[in-house]
């Protein structure tokens, strides 16, 4: 019974991951002047593709395209059964194990070496730059996102004095939700939720840190060389990215808990939006793009020093 | 160990089919080679076998955004060769179609170098506020884009106190857009970082390279035809050659900013000046003795310059064209070496390349 809901749940997200895809697009329109697409013109284009014919360039190798893709979906279905789903009296986990916060951060990185296996298995010269700019900016903001939630676990164990193997999972954080009015009360909390909200550009690549895609300079990076289906299912899979990223910071941070089942979906479906907004929209309206070592230089200097900091108060 | 790159010739920088192919080690630029002539339409030959006047629409179409600059070199090249003295009424209606043009190509520059940096919204409030010339462009020619203007002996439409009053008011919008232009590409930080530092050519390596435009002035050479080799009736207006020494590509693109400014209030000054009087010669040119001229304008890109021989028949012996694309873009390809990849299409796109004009 469980498992059908969270295929209708899953389903349900990855339609609503379209959805905000296509009212993103339309509020920079918006922003910029423009009218800009029908709000539901993601899924046209998803649907478009699947229409297309599949080919691959000849040089490109299509077996390694298609397993990072299968691993793609794989760590999107990991991601998404982590994360508690809205049910009857609250929120529900599909899979919940001690320490599923670092798995949950795995998923991420590991979404980040899908694109790099697509750029490496397109190997034309604009999809092996985009793979290693990937790399790069995979190293330089994934060490601030694992000291920040290190340092987010650790100030936890403190508030609550739980076991460390129950507090590095979501159901802990769960817990903590409840015994804290609002997580970003706390300073550590606080910092640790806006070093995640900066590096969120990087971990979705939206402008100004959509380096390994930067379309004016490698024409669309890692994925120059897909199109037809596998475009389509790559499509996706970005688009699940964000919505999942959306979704852990709106879970830990901000949703609030109430028993009523429907307040608690058209919560998290708003809250997804909300992040989406700031993560996502805002930045790509008011900057323009940064090379690669400046991407690398601000995240090590900025929100790594800053996680640096976190971690340190966090065992104090 | 290096590898080739190929930057175009479609690439989603570039409006036109440019082929730049780059000698890469990691990101960086080891090597780079231009390669061009894809939008060749023998333009110098086809002006062979037409007569002096419909040689003006072909010209005229040599490019799309310098059109009018284009057929004035091309005039200036045949009154001269006929003859031909222009009323003062048309010196001035010219200026004012050419700073319009200006205005429009620098607009047009500012936006698509901010696409280049993935700053699309800077792009696209640039070309939105870019209409407001191309309305006035229309007023005055009742085209957008080739306005024939232009006539050997003058100009072929005269403007009233109407569309005067119409382009002040223009003027008053455009200035806020630049100003605002000015503040966003001295304070963002995005613009400033992909900028500042990049491609920088010394004032001595930019005489060598014999960079011309904003190109050479934002290197800190003076060199503007308006003003060191003046024609028409800009010796009697009054604006400053922009001059900036830093010689990266934010002073090459800030030049131009001050100079749509510049051209603001060029235009202002010949509304108010603009003298009563014909438009045109009366004379009518159909053949030429034989002659050998130069017509030669400073284009929104740099120097434009139209060679014209003629052997004493309505057509032209010779027409040679020389564009300012052709003279700054061997530049772009010792910006380029050193450089970051990211920095390629700026560092191409940065001397606002005309392909079409070019490739004649």
């Amino acid at each position: 019974m469980i498992i059908g809901v969270w295929v209708l749940w899953l389903i349900a997200l990855f339609i609503w991951s379209l959805l905000i895809g296509g009212i993103d697009r339309k509020i920079v329109a918006h922003l910029q002047g423009r009218y800009g697409p029908p709000f539901w013109q993601d899924i046209t284009d998803f649907l478009k593709l699947f229409r297309k014919r599949g080919k691959t360039a000849t040089r490109s190798s299509s077996i390694v395209s298609d397993v990072a893709l299968i691993v793609g979906i794989i760590a999107v279905v990991v991601g998404l059964s982590i994360l508690p789903m809205p049910t009857v009296g609250g929120y529900t986990q599909l899979l919940s194990t001690s320490g599923d916060l670092i798995i949950l951060a795995y998923v991420f990185a590991l979404l980040a070496i899908v694109y790099v296996l697509i750029g490496f298995g397109g190997k034309s010269p604009y999809t092996m730059v985009g793979a290693s700019r990937e790399v790069s900016m995979l190293l330089s903001y994934e060490i601030p996102f694992i000291l920040v939630i290190v340092a987010m676990g650790y100030r936890a164990i403190l508030l609550t004095g739980l076991p460390v193997s129950t507090i590095f999972s979501i159901a802990g954080f769960l817990v903590l939700k409840q015994k804290m009015a609002l997580l970003l009360l706390d300073p550590i909390f606080l910092g640790s939720f806006l070093v995640l909200l900066i590096l969120g550009p990087a971990i979705v690549g939206a402008v100004p840190f959509d380096i390994p895609e930067a379309e004016t300079e490698i024409v669309d990076g890692y994925g120059a060389e897909m199109h037809g289906p596998r475009l389509g299912v790559l499509f996706g899979i970005k688009h699940m990215k964000l919505l999942l990223y959306a979704y852990f910071l709106w879970t830990i941070f901000l949703s609030p808990v109430t028993s009523n089942i429907w307040l608690n979906i058209i919560m998290t479906l708003l809250g997804t939006l909300l992040m989406v907004l700031v993560i996502y929209t805002v930045p790509r309206a008011v900057s323009g793009r940064f090379r690669v070592e400046q991407g690398a230089k601000f995240y090590l200097l900025g929100p790594g020093l800053a996680s640096i900091v976190l971690l340190l108060l966090s065992l104090i | 160990m290096g590898y080739k790159f190929p930057l175009g010739p479609y690439h989603p920088a570039f409006e036109e089919g440019e082929y730049i192919e780059l000698e890469l080690e990691g990101e960086m630029v080891a090597d780079a080679e231009i390669k061009i002539g894809f939008i060749h339409r023998a333009v110098e030959k086809s002006a062979t076998k037409r007569t002096f006047i419909k040689d003006l629409g072909l010209v005229e179409r040599t490019c799309g955004i310098c059109s009018f600059h284009h057929s004035w070199a091309y005039c200036l090249a045949v009154e001269k060769a006929a003859g031909l003295e222009i009323p003062e009424r048309a010196e001035y209606i010219r200026v004012l179609t050419a700073e319009l043009e200006r205005i429009h190509s620098h607009l047009m520059y500012l936006g698509a170098m901010a696409h280049k940096m993935g700053f699309d919204t800077l792009f696209m409030f640039t070309w939105s506020g870019r209409e407001a010339v191309m309305d006035m462009l229309e007023l005055l020619s009742g085209n957008r884009v080739n306005y024939a203007m232009n006539t050997i002996g003058g100009v072929r439409r005269d403007i009233d106190e109407n569309i005067a009053d119409q382009i002040r008011a223009a003027m008053n919008t455009l200035e806020d857009l630049t100003l605002k232009l000015k503040d966003t590409w001295t304070k963002d930080a995005s613009t400033l970082a992909r900028t500042k530092n990049v491609g920088v050519v010394t004032q001595k390596e930019a005489h060598l390279l014999g960079v011309v435009g904003p190109t050479a002035r934002g290197c800190g050479i003076r060199e503007d035809l308006r003003k060191t080799a003046t024609y028409s009736v800009y010796s009697s207006l009054n604006f400053e050659l922009i001059v900036l020494d830093d010689g990266d590509v934010w002073s090459r693109t800030f030049v131009r900013v001050l100079e749509a400014l510049e051209s603001i209030k060029i235009i202002r000054q010949v509304l108010d000046k603009i003298p009563q009087g014909p438009i045109k010669n009366p004379k009518t040119v159909l053949k030429i003795q034989p002659n050998d001229t130069i017509g030669r304008v400073e284009a929104p890109r740099g120097e434009l310059m139209y060679h014209l021989i003629t052997d004493g028949t309505d057509r032209p012996a010779r027409l040679k064209i020389r564009t300012p694309t052709l003279i700054n873009l061997p530049a772009s390809e010792h910006m380029l070496r050193g450089a970051n990849l990211a920095d390629a299409p700026i560092i191409v796109g940065h001397i606002d390349p005309c392909m079409s004009c070019m490739d004649r």
